[in-house]
């Protein structure tokens, strides 16, 4: 499903594939400061991912997918950590 | 039972008694490459079958076992006379375990226990180093040639935690702990996988996330970036920069293909749960926690965990969170969460917080988890990432495209490519595609013209690109949970079974033994067919008839003897079905009594009825014993007196007439006559004037007589074991005779003579006092008719002397007391020369009768009390024949 | 439409009766071999659909049986399931580089041995 792209949130649902990374990347340098909305994300690519990770745009909504967060998130903030 | 399992139990033991004749062929033959090659199918076969049922201790130990001896194939170690008695073990131990499941269809209830010990006793002896360090645990890595090891005590721990555990392990079990997912300690061993995708790898499809959420038995995983991401406005997302840290539960092999494909990009380590609790952190300055060891230690030891949740909780709140007490604590508070109860566990993170450091090298039990049974797929093999037809379908269009790029033998190519094209064709068919099949004929007509796959590549490619960006996905949750669980298998797949054509059948024993007392019957029926045509003729003058009826006799005659000879075919077996069991025991015995000893064996494929067979397994066993025990000399025994220091048991079997012979035959230490005859004559067994007269033959053969042979002194002195009259009683009441021979110093020969089948005897008729007797054929040595005056008494014994032998004779008539007015003195007397246990003897009977086939009835009732009668049979007739004992008869002289 | 059949190569019989019952279910009419030569025996002259093969067989393995059928006219183009208890990649690929066409571990779990048997063995 491809990412929708609002104002100021990028809403991220389904599996967001391969394709979608470049375009994520494009719209977060285009958006300082834009926001992830993450409610019903069942799959990022790694690509997908990286570019949240490296990027590291505010989540408005994590995850509804428990085992998801379990993962995800740490993933995202680790790099805050770091950084 | 499961007829699948049936099946399994019956292959596996034929495959262990395959197994274990190449082991000990193999200390014959060391490093014969073709039995090492058919012992590894062996075992590696029993692997396969045993995966099939939930059996996981069994399975364990099988592929120890196989992985052991894959190393002894590949020359890295040598099958030394210590492992094979391990190798020996295992094999012993799957018996034992098969028995089991035939009985109750699971293994018995210490078999987790038994399958750890026997684990480890695998790992003991094929553990490179002897002291230090411990071997990796990596067993399915490549290891390099491995030096001997010698001998290995039998290690009853097993170092799981060997290598070093991931630098990461540490953070992921805070993690972990965070999170409160206790689970990652309720199993144990656990696979750290540390996954680096290849940075290309989006090129090629790969989308390393993917593939770790869907790893098998997934129990955490963490996704890390690199140290710094660097510029993020140059940032490539097309670049994979990420790794992943995984946690799972799955057995090595399951994981290594799950990530076959990426397998460069992977490193799996084998972790324990000692491993997993190894706490970080930075040692505290001053121990603070003494309070809390000493408390701790009480709860341990009274198994209080309420107590020690609670002392670790008050503990970790006043702990610094970086230092090593927090983490240790956090380990404890994670392994009660877990309930994972291991008193050792806990007394080693409470001594670690006492020490403030962690016991180098410590190693974790390898007895039985306690472990709570994981409710999402434990053990699951997952062949596949897990998904619907499509995953599965795109994962097979994929490979096939790898296939095309993997190079490839000339004469090969052109099929492969055939092969590919139908696996496109029609893997696309079942995706939905409309007619590839002629875009791919073309396709791979012109690409067999221009030797390149490239057409056919392209036509994959396309397909593969439409169908790739909507894969959907299999549950997102980790892990993957199997639709059907293993223990579920296997399936009820019957209803659909189609017809069998089976080359081999099964047949309950009890009903081949029913058909063949028929044809017995029939055998005793169809000679009644004489009887009656005699009487035709005699009795009614129908000459004519009489003649058709022995016509008919004849062809039935032939008809039945086709039937028994078949059906006693049927039940026949090969003595190698007992032999097979003495390499075994010769070895075994002969490494515990210190003795060298060369076992030759032939004629094993004899083959003699199954229940004679099953008869004579334990009296050779005894035999085979005493041979080894009794007979055959210590090597330095044997050198002093001049002999080879290898002691040469020899265990052969043949045929002769309707008889099967075995001999065991020892050139040890023999019998001593002298010794026997003393004996003997103390005992009572003998008398005083045999003494005199007896041969050193009969003296030696006076061993299997009762009385003498279980006296505990004298088969220490005859050098013989206890019981050969046990044996003996065994092999008569199966229808058989034992002898032996001996000589003093050269060896020991013991002869057991089995019919060949129980089922049917053939007996001589001979006529006393106007009745009719039955004397086993296979007795009689010849008949002759001697003038009377021939017959000379010598020392109140007549005898007879035929070709220079002298023969004793006895009148039956005198014997069964049949005095009729008949008794006046013959001109000549007819003589039936019987042999019995090696001693002729000669029966004067009244005359000869035809020889028949009978089925002997043991003897009933008041028949019973005279032991002179092996038995009875029906006549064709009707008339009831008495079968002589002729050892019986013979006694009573 | 006549049945689609399916030859299934493996020395162990508790093996065959358990990959026979899977894909019967799924369909399939099986003959059974016992080793390579066997298989080739049996095949001659026959149509089949789809071959599954162990590797480890006395006689003739399952890396020679393959390769045989590659090179042999009637065999040549029908596809073979290899599978085996080895999950080494390197058994995989020597597996691929002899013509079999996809790879399964033992034990096979029986919904995607059905599941790679309908997609390879074609339509019915």
């Amino acid at each position: 499903m491809p990412i929708e792209y609002k104002k100021t949130v990028a809403v991220l649902s389904g599996i967001c594939t391969v394709e979608e990374a470049e375009e994520l990347l494009e719209w977060l340098h285009a958006h300082p400061g834009g926001k992830v909305n993450l409610k019903d994300l069942e799959h990022p690519h790694t690509a997908v991912l990286q570019v949240l990770m490296a990027l590291r745009p505010s989540v408005s909504v994590p995850p509804q997918d428990e085992a998801m967060r379990a993962w995800l998130l740490p993933a995202l903030e680790e790099q805050e950590k770091s950084a | 039972m499961n007829p699948m399992l049936e099946a399994f139990i019956s292959e596996a033991r034929d495959l262990i008694e395959a197994a274990s004749s190449c082991f000990l062929a193999l200390e014959d033959r060391p490093g014969d490459a073709e039995l090492l090659n058919d012992l590894f199918r062996s075992i590696h076969t029993i692997k396969g079958g045993a995966g099939l049922f939930k059996i996981e201790p069994f399975i364990r130990v099988v592929h120890r076992a196989e992985d052991a001896l894959d190393r002894i194939r590949d020359g890295e170690l040598d099958l030394t006379p210590e492992r094979t008695d391990i190798f020996l073990e295992v094999l012993d131990q799957i018996s034992t375990w098969l028995d089991e499941l035939e009985a109750t269809e699971e293994l018995g209830p210490d078999a987790e226990e038994r399958s750890a010990a026997l684990v480890a006793q695998i790992e003991a002896m094929t553990a490179t180093g002897s002291a230090s360090p411990p071997p990796p645990a990596q067993k399915e890595q490549e290891q390099g040639p491995v030096p001997e090891a010698g001998e290995q005590p039998a290690a009853k721990e097993l170092p799981l935690d060997s290598s070093p555990p991931p630098p990461w392990l540490a953070q992921a079990v805070d993690a972990c702990f965070a999170a409160n997912r206790p689970e990652i300690l309720a199993r144990s061993p656990l696979v750290a996988i540390t996954y680096t995708p290849d940075e290309q790898c989006f090129f090629t499809g790969d989308d390393p996330l993917l593939t770790v959420r869907n790893t098998p038995d997934l129990l955490w995983f963490a996704v890390k970036g690199p140290e710094s991401w660097g510029d993020v406005t140059e940032f490539d997302p097309y670049q994979c920069r990420v790794r992943f840290h995984c946690l799972a539960g799955a057995d090595e092999p399951a994981l290594r293909e799950h990530f076959q494909y990426v397998e460069e990009q992977v490193e799996f380590q084998e972790v324990s749960r000692a491993a997993l609790l190894q706490p970080s952190g930075a040692p505290a300055a001053s121990t603070t926690a003494d309070a809390f060891v000493a408390d701790a230690r009480t709860a341990i030891a009274n198994s209080d965990w309420d107590q020690l949740a609670s002392l670790s909780r008050a503990a970790l709140e006043t702990a610094g969170p970086e230092l090593f007490t927090a983490s240790a604590l956090r380990r404890i508070l994670l392994l009660l969460a877990a309930q994972v109860h291991e008193a050792r566990l806990f007394s080693m993170l409470v001594e670690a917080v006492a020490e403030q450091a962690w016991p180098v090298g410590e190693s974790i039990s390898a007895q039985p988890e306690d472990s709570p049974p994981s409710s999402a797929g434990q053990n699951a093999r997952e062949d596949l990432p897990a998904g619907d037809d499509r995953t599965l379908a795109l994962d097979i269009l994929h490979t096939q495209d790898r296939i095309l790029e993997m190079p490839c033998a000339p004469e090969l190519w052109q099929g492969r490519l055939r092969a590919v094209a139908t696996t496109i064709q029609r893997t696309l068919e079942s995706l939905g595609e409309e007619e590839p099949a002629a875009k791919l004929a073309e396709a791979v007509a012109e690409a067999i013209a221009r030797h390149d796959a490239t057409p056919v590549r392209r036509i994959l490619g396309s397909a593969l690109k439409g169908k790739e960006a909507t894969v959907p996905l299999a549950a997102p949750t980790a892990p993957p949970s199997p639709a059907t669980p293993p223990e579920k298998r296997p399936p009820d797949l019957g209803q659909t079974r189609k017809e069998r054509r089976p080359t081999v059948i099964k047949v309950d024993h009890a009903r081949i033994d029913a058909l063949m007392d028929l044809a017995g019957e029939l055998v005793v029926a169809k000679n009644g067919l004489p009887f009656l045509a005699r009487k035709a003729e005699e009795e009614f003058g129908l000459r004519e008839l009489a003649r058709e009826i022995k016509q008919h006799y004849a062809v039935l005659n032939r008809i039945v003897d086709e039937l028994q000879h078949t059906v006693m075919q049927v039940s026949m077996v090969p003595v190698s079905t007992v032999f097979g069991r003495f390499p075994r025991l010769v070895r075994d015995l002969s490494r515990k009594l210190g003795k060298e000893i060369r076992l030759l064996i032939e004629g094993e494929e004899t083959e003699a009825d199954k229940n004679v067979i099953e008869s004579l397994a334990e009296p050779l066993i005894h035999m085979v014993r005493n041979s080894i025990d009794h007979g055959i000399e210590p090597p330095e025994v044997r050198e002093e007196n001049g002999k080879e220091r290898c002691g040469v048991l020899r265990i052969s079997a043949r045929q002769t007439g309707d008889q099967v012979v075995i001999e065991v035959q020892d050139d040890g230490r023999g019998i001593d006559p002298e010794v026997i005859k003393k004996k003997a004559y103390e005992k009572g067994v003998i008398s005083e004037e045999q003494l005199d007269t007896i041969t050193d033959a009969e003296a030696v053969r006076l061993i299997l007589a009762p009385g003498l042979s279980t006296a505990k002194q004298v088969s220490d002195l005859s050098g013989r074991g206890v019981g050969m009259d046990v044996v003996r009683n065994a092999v008569e009441q199966a229808g058989g005779t034992l002898d032996i021979e001996s000589s003093l110093g050269q060896g020991t020969t013991v002869r057991l003579s089995m019919p060949l089948s129980m089922a049917v005897t053939q007996v001589m008729l001979v006529e006393v006092g106007g009745q009719s007797f039955g004397v086993p054929m296979d007795a009689i040595r010849e008949t002759v008719r001697v003038p009377a005056e021939e017959i000379r008494r010598i020392k109140g014994q007549e005898v007879v002397v035929l070709r220079q032998r002298l023969i004793p004779i006895c009148r039956l008539r005198q014997v069964l007391e049949l005095n009729n007015e008949n008794a006046k003195a013959r001109e000549t007397e007819a003589i039936m020369v019987v042999s019995v246990a090696g001693q002729e003897i000669g029966l004067v009977v009244d005359g000869f009768d035809e020889g028949v086939d009978i089925i002997l009835k043991p003897p009933e009732g008041i028949m019973a009390k005279f032991g002179l009668y092996a038995g009875t049979a029906l006549l064709g007739d009707g008339r009831v024949l008495l079968i002589f004992d002729l050892k019986e008869l013979i006694r009573c002289l | 439409m006549p049945e689609r059949t399916v030859m299934i190569v493996d020395d162990a019989v508790t093996v065959r009766m358990f990959h026979r019952q899977i894909l019967e279910q799924a369909g399939f009419a099986a003959e059974e071999a016992v080793n390579g030569i066997e298989a080739l025996e049996k095949a001659l002259g026959r149509h089949f659909d789809l071959f599954l093969v162990d590797i480890n067989m006395p006689k003739m393995d399952g890396y020679r049986l393959v390769a045989e059928m590659r090179q042999n006219d009637d065999l040549a183009a029908v596809p073979v399931i290899m599978i085996s208890t080895e999950a080494h990649a390197k058994d995989r690929d020597k597996a691929y580089l002899v013509g079999a066409n996809y790879y399964l571990v033992k034990p096979v779990k029986p919904e995607v041995l059905a599941q790679c048997a309908l997609l390879m063995g074609g339509r019915p």
